[in-house]
């Protein structure tokens, strides 16, 4: 396998190196060329690296991990959901690639504190994204690096593993911005939907094919065959409230806007949206294999285990290698692209437009050192933890809404901004700090959307009646 | 982006999430009837995703919007 991985990571290095030199070239020295890439992705791309950056280390760890402990339900909480969100680029995305463009904004702070005329609100978005972000990419880098700390056959700690990804994202995205990570984006999206398909189909094959595969756990564990599943955690709540977050995450996880933004034309935005649909699917379907193998082979294992055997030892060793440059790859195009977001939103604390590239990458090295951290000290728990971040990113939604639909004309007053500050220190004592879920039988995160979207409505059309 | 055309596709994809979350596709502790080797919840969820990826090319192509 040593070989194998050698070939494979020395061509993947070279491409890597390659197209960092290719978007270093095409770059100029305007920030916002920094930020979008010159806002000029085709569907190709443009799909590519959307789809690596939401699909991260979890399409191989954290999803058959999840389908293995919850059983089929996570179908819905995955495969449908992120669907739907596709359909839901056409509506979200549309409108923001139009507004940013008439308003000239390429960072969801800066159009923020335009549209509510008040710092208060980029200040509200950039705490969320900071408290929900940043714990979002150090899961990838703990994914990777606890998994590489077991299986890889260079033995390393998971910690300078972590260091070692983190470093390699820093070389990258530092000398070729957006558009290094857009090509990186692209390579690392193909490459994670070839394994994971090659991972499919030599674990059928291991178990005797599909239906076989679903006999043997109908025998040993038919609660994974139905929701709320063994653990009850897929009810009706968890799957509705999971789907809220996630179908509005286009406009409330910068790393996924900014992706939006970045294409050359709306029509070709809109070509993006089914292809990122049909990709989804590309991509969970064997991923759900993957997990349903899990439950047949590895149903009592520790998830390290489960990842070792499954992605390693079950697989020849061409694939085994290309496993492992699959799993660094799909690392790091969701680290890269949450680093470079927080870094870019976070360039409207700074005092003056002098050199703002530097000033962008000092802000994403802070960010990547701050998600090491919080990667030494954070669970295996990847799925969890990243449904944490889309639900307090969601508590930002109504606010964003408001803002994009409105008219630049409207005066938005800051009730929304204030109200979604509250809604987020309600859900981080609640749920951080507390450990509670539920208020009155309710969900908190589903009664925080409930409330704050009625008064987003509201203000939109107090303010509509303003102007007319 | 032409409104009606619109419209009648967002109905479409919300009649769509409304069976999803419906005791038809999500039945608790339910697995028949099988389709394909596959338990209700997986394989209707996987139709219902097909179906959302179509609309969502539809609707794609349908939509005029100025540039």
């Amino acid at each position: 396998m040593i070989i194998w991985l050698a070939i494979f990571g020395i061509i993947y290095t070279l491409l890597l190196s390659y197209t960092s030199y290719i978007a270093k070239k095409e770059r100029n020295l305007d920030p916002k060329e920094f930020a979008l890439g010159g806002g000029n992705l085709n569907v190709f791309l443009g799909v590519l690296t959307y789809s690596a950056t939401l699909f991260s280390t979890f399409t191989l760890m954290g999803m058959p991990n999840f389908f293995r402990t919850h059983g089929v339900g996570a179908w819905i909480f995955l495969g449908v959901t992120d669907v739907a969100m596709a359909f839901l680029i056409i509506l979200f995305g549309l409108r923001i690639h139009k507004v940013f463009q008439q308003r000239n904004f390429y960072s969801m702070g800066s159009f923020l504190k335009h549209s509510y005329q008040s710092k208060l609100a980029s200040n509200i978005f950039l705490i969320g994204i900071f408290i929900f972000l940043i714990p979002y990419a150090s899961i990838q880098i703990k994914g990777i690096s606890s998994f590489l700390a077991i299986s890889a056959p260079i033995k390393l700690s998971e910690t300078y593993w972590s260091v070692v990804m983190l470093s390699i994202i820093l070389s990258y995205s530092s000398v070729g911005g957006f558009k290094a990570i857009v090509y990186s984006d692209a390579i690392q999206g193909l490459i994670l939907l070839a394994v994971v398909w090659l991972i499919s189909f030599a674990c059928l094959e291991n178990v005797g094919g599909f239906g076989e595969m679903f006999n043997v756990i109908k025998e040993n564990d038919p609660k994974l065959l139905s929701i709320p599943g063994p653990k009850g955690l897929l009810d009706f709540q968890f799957l509705f409230a999971s789907f809220l977050s996630i179908v509005i995450m286009p406009v409330t996880q910068p790393q996924l806007t900014t992706r939006l933004i970045a294409m050359k034309n709306r029509k070709q935005l809109r070509m993006m949206a089914p292809s990122v649909a049909f990709f989804v699917i590309a991509v969970i379907l064997p991923a759900t294999i993957l997990g349903m193998y899990g439950a047949v082979k590895y149903p009592t294992q520790t998830p390290q285990e489960f990842w070792n055997g499954l992605l390693i030892q079950d697989q020849s060793p061409v694939i085994a290698a290309l496993t492992i440059i699959g799993l660094i790859a799909a690392a790091m195009s969701t680290t890269d692209s949450q680093l470079f977001a927080l870094g870019n939103e976070s360039t409207i604390l700074l005092k003056d437009d002098k050199n703002v590239q530097a000033k962008t990458k000092g802000l994403i090295f802070i960010f990547a050192v701050g998600a090491l951290l919080f990667s030494i000290f954070s669970t295996d728990n990847l799925v969890p933890l990243a449904r944490l971040s889309f639900a307090g990113t969601g508590v930002l939604a109504p606010m964003i809404l408001l803002a994009i639909f409105s008219e630049e004309n409207q005066k938005l007053g800051l009730l929304v901004p204030i109200l979604s500050l509250v809604g987020l220190i309600i859900f981080i004592i609640s749920t951080l700090i507390y450990s509670k879920v539920y208020f009155g039988g309710i969900r908190i995160e589903l009664i925080l959307y409930f409330v704050l979207s009625l008064v987003a409505i509201f203000t939109y059309f107090q303010s509509k009646k303003k102007i007319a | 982006m032409n409104k009606k055309v619109w419209l009648f596709y967002f109905s479409i994809f919300l009649v769509l999430i409304a069976v999803t979350f419906s005791p038809l596709v999500i039945p608790s502790g339910v697995a028949t009837p099988w389709v394909l080797g596959m338990p209700r919840t997986l394989w209707a969820g996987i139709l219902i995703s097909v179906l959302l990826a179509v609309l969502t090319l539809f609707a794609a192509q349908s939509i005029k919007d100025e540039e």
